[in-house]
């Protein structure tokens, strides 16, 4: 850096001081960049620039001005030597087309050296003139994408020709204000691109962001908040949160929500319901989220999460367990109707026993000589067989009642004998010969008993109707429990029925489908989804000659301890 | 009704009972010794044929639905044995068909479970009277 610039080497050419020139030579408008603030820090240390240069070059003034965007139309003096006779005090603003040396510095976007401005017809009328500044040295300063910041510059009342040594000072003065700017600059743009981030992520999470004061006031909303709560930012901010979107019943949860958003404390959520602007209810999930903030005022931010779908599909759920429970019941109730030869056998035979053991002990009682014993005897007997009919009436009671299903330990052979027995005389009625192949030592499964005696109670009805119009051969039901590979425990029911076309095997489990005249068709479809609930699996295998077999499996829990 | 126990005729008669139910078995010959029968219950058809009791039974309460033999085919194979002895049947399904078969095959009464005493006695009355 060195030599003298005279008056008059002048390039207006350039594209504009405000303005970079971009790799295609186009102008690339930086217009939109935010402002970048100097730090306080900053102009103290360019304070003590100026006032060092003025003191060293032994000039009344050395400043630097700065061209103030958007429009610069003007710049300002923003550091000014403490120097005696120093005319330009800080703050001191120059419009950008008075011809002033700056102006000139800032247009050409070049250094500007005027020895004399008295000597020289073009800037015998500037306005520097007028303060008595008659020469000058200034520099042009730039920010790190090549924008004009502004100028630093000396300024003499006498003539001054400003030594190669000057010139050299200024001119690192310079490069160390652009240091500084770089670095405001990489700050900033850190800044500018956090603020993206945080601004990106307020516009696209999908939960309702609402930033309050400490009077409950919205002070800002993002695009999700109008997507929940129907409001737009306008017409969010500042109306109280409670007024806005708090169901009347809930104002007083609301305060106390924000009650707890102190500073001091901690992220809280709360399950709760707002309102949307259409005066519905908005199940929403809350996070409270309390900033430190340094007096501006603001509380927190408040997140929504919009609960509507969860809980729809909560609710879809529980309707189709319900569903699934009714079917159930529906089925049950349909299949002990099958079963009501068995019943009033099963019924029938303790009332029989009774009615005849109390004429006997009548008759004993009253006899010329009564006999006390067989009488005490026959009482005895009465109250067994009462209490034989009441079992009866308990399981009855047991599969016909509507309810929850529950967990329990269960073992499927006495699950799958106690159904047999209520069926024994549906098969005895359908002369079907039954046999029983119970595995030893079956372990316990967990699950529903009344749902699962349903499933073969389900399956026995099913191979007795295939074997209702077989006349050709015996009836033979063949009823097994086994224990079978990966701790899982099954029921097989084997029938010498009509069968089935191995093609159909899918359809039989179909709701609706059926063979049978007075057949619903839900039988397998129910005990499917029952054994499913179960975890486990239910299938038909027909046999190669007559009849099939159905079975179901479901994974005993050997190590589970159920309180 | 007739007490039936004052008629010389059938006093200390046999009457047997064959039903797979346990308190038909245990209560029925109870009753039917207060009537002045003698009672022998049997728990199925086979054990029935088998016994020696069969000669001697002057009337045979015997259930319809049975594992194994039958009621029905019980009464069919006394027939082939040409035992007359008249059979009183009992049970706890009412089953019209049934019905018309026993009294085909030559039933003296058919009595649905439950029963009174006075309908059992009357039973026996008639099937006693038949034989």
């Amino acid at each position: 850096m060195g030599g003298a610039y005279y008056v008059g080497e002048l390039h207006h050419s350039r594209a504009g001081y405000g303005l970079i020139a971009d790799a295609d030579g186009g102008r690339a408008v930086n217009s939109d960049a935010p402002e970048i603030a100097i730090s306080s820090d900053v102009l103290r240390k360019w304070q003590r620039i100026v006032d060092l240069l003025a003191n060293i070059m032994h000039v009344p003034s050395a400043v630097v001005c700065k061209i103030e965007p958007p429009d610069y139309t003007h710049y300002t003096v923003i550091s000014s030597s403490n120097s005696t006779g120093n005319p330009f005090p800080v703050d001191q603003i120059f419009s950008m087309d008075i011809g002033t040396f700056c102006e000139t510095v800032i247009k050409s976007r070049e250094p500007l050296l005027v020895a004399n401005g008295l000597e020289n017809d073009q800037w015998k009328s500037a306005p520097e003139m007028r303060v008595g500044m008659v020469s000058y040295l200034g520099f042009p300063v730039f920010w790190p994408d090549g924008r004009v910041f502004g100028t630093i510059c000396v300024l003499d009342n006498k003539t001054n020709r400003y030594s190669d040594m000057y010139q050299e000072l200024l001119s690192h003065c310079r490069d160390v204000l652009q240091g500084d700017l770089q670095t405001l600059a990489r700050l900033g743009s850190e800044l500018e691109e956090q603020k993206a981030h945080l601004s990106e992520l307020f516009a696209r999470v999908p939960e309702a962001i609402v930033l309050a004061d400490r009077d409950c006031r919205i002070v800002r909303v993002n695009p999700e908040f109008t997507k929940i709560f129907g409001y737009t930012a306008e017409e969010a901010i500042g109306r109280r949160l409670q007024d806005l979107i708090a169901p009347d019943e809930l104002q007083e949860e609301v305060e106390s929500v924000m009650y707890r958003m102190v500073p001091t404390g901690g992220v809280f959520a709360v399950e709760t319901v707002r309102r949307h602007k259409n005066g519905m209810p908005v199940p929403v999930s809350l996070l409270c989220v309390p900033v430190s903030s340094l007096g501006s005022g603001d509380t927190g931010y408040v997140i929504y999460r919009d609960m509507t779908e969860t809980k729809r599909l909560q609710d879809e759920q529980r309707r189709y367990q319900e569903i699934q429970l009714e079917l159930a019941h529906a089925n049950r109730i349909a299949t002990i109707g099958q079963l009501s030869a068995s019943i009033t056998h099963e019924l029938n035979q303790p009332l029989t026993g009774i009615l005849t053991n109390c004429s006997t002990g009548l008759r004993m009682l009253t006899d010329d000589s009564p006999n006390l014993d067989g009488a005490r005897e026959a009482i005895r007997r009465t109250m067994r067989d009462a209490n034989r009919a009441s079992e009866v009436i308990l399981r009855l009671r047991t599969l016909y009642s509507k309810r929850e299903v529950t967990a329990e330990l269960v073992d499927l052979n006495e699950t799958t004998r106690e159904v047999i027995a209520l069926s024994l005389g549906e098969l005895q009625k359908g002369q079907v010969i039954v046999r029983t192949e119970f595995a030893d030592d079956l372990p316990l499964v967990i699950g529903d008993r009344v749902q699962l005696q349903q499933v073969v109670l389900n399956l026995l009805l099913n191979a007795l109707d295939a074997m209702i119009g077989v006349n050709d051969r015996p009836r033979q039901l063949v009823v097994k429990t086994h224990r079978q590979e990966g701790d899982c425990v099954g029921v097989s029911v084997q029938d010498s029925g009509v069968g089935f076309e191995p093609h159909t095997v899918d359809k039989l489990f179909e709701a609706f489908y059926t063979t049978k005249q007075d057949g619903m068709g839900m039988g397998l479809s129910v005990s499917r989804s029952i054994i499913e609930s179960h975890h486990g699996r239910l299938w038909a295998v027909p046999h190669d000659g007559a009849g099939a077999t159905f079975s179901f499996s479901i994974p005993c829990r050997t190590n589970t301890n159920i309180q | 009704m007739k007490p039936l126990r004052e008629s010389s005729a059938i006093e200390r008669s046999l009457v047997a009972v064959v039903d797979d139910d346990e308190s038909v078995r245990e209560s029925l010959p109870d009753l039917l010794r207060e009537f002045g029968f003698a009672a022998h219950a049997f728990s199925s058809a086979e054990n029935f044929l088998a016994s020696d009791s069969i000669g001697k039974t002057r009337c045979l309460i015997l259930d319809i639905a049975m594992p194994g033999m039958t009621g029905l085919a019980l009464q069919r194979e006394l027939k082939i044995r040409k035992h007359k002895i008249p059979i009183i049947f009992i049970t706890a399904q009412k089953d019209e068909a049934v019905r018309v078969r026993a009294f085909e095959q030559g039933a003296a009464e058919f009595l649905l479970k439950p029963f009174s005493d006075t309908a059992l006695l009357a039973a026996l009355d008639t099937a006693l009277r038949s034989s």
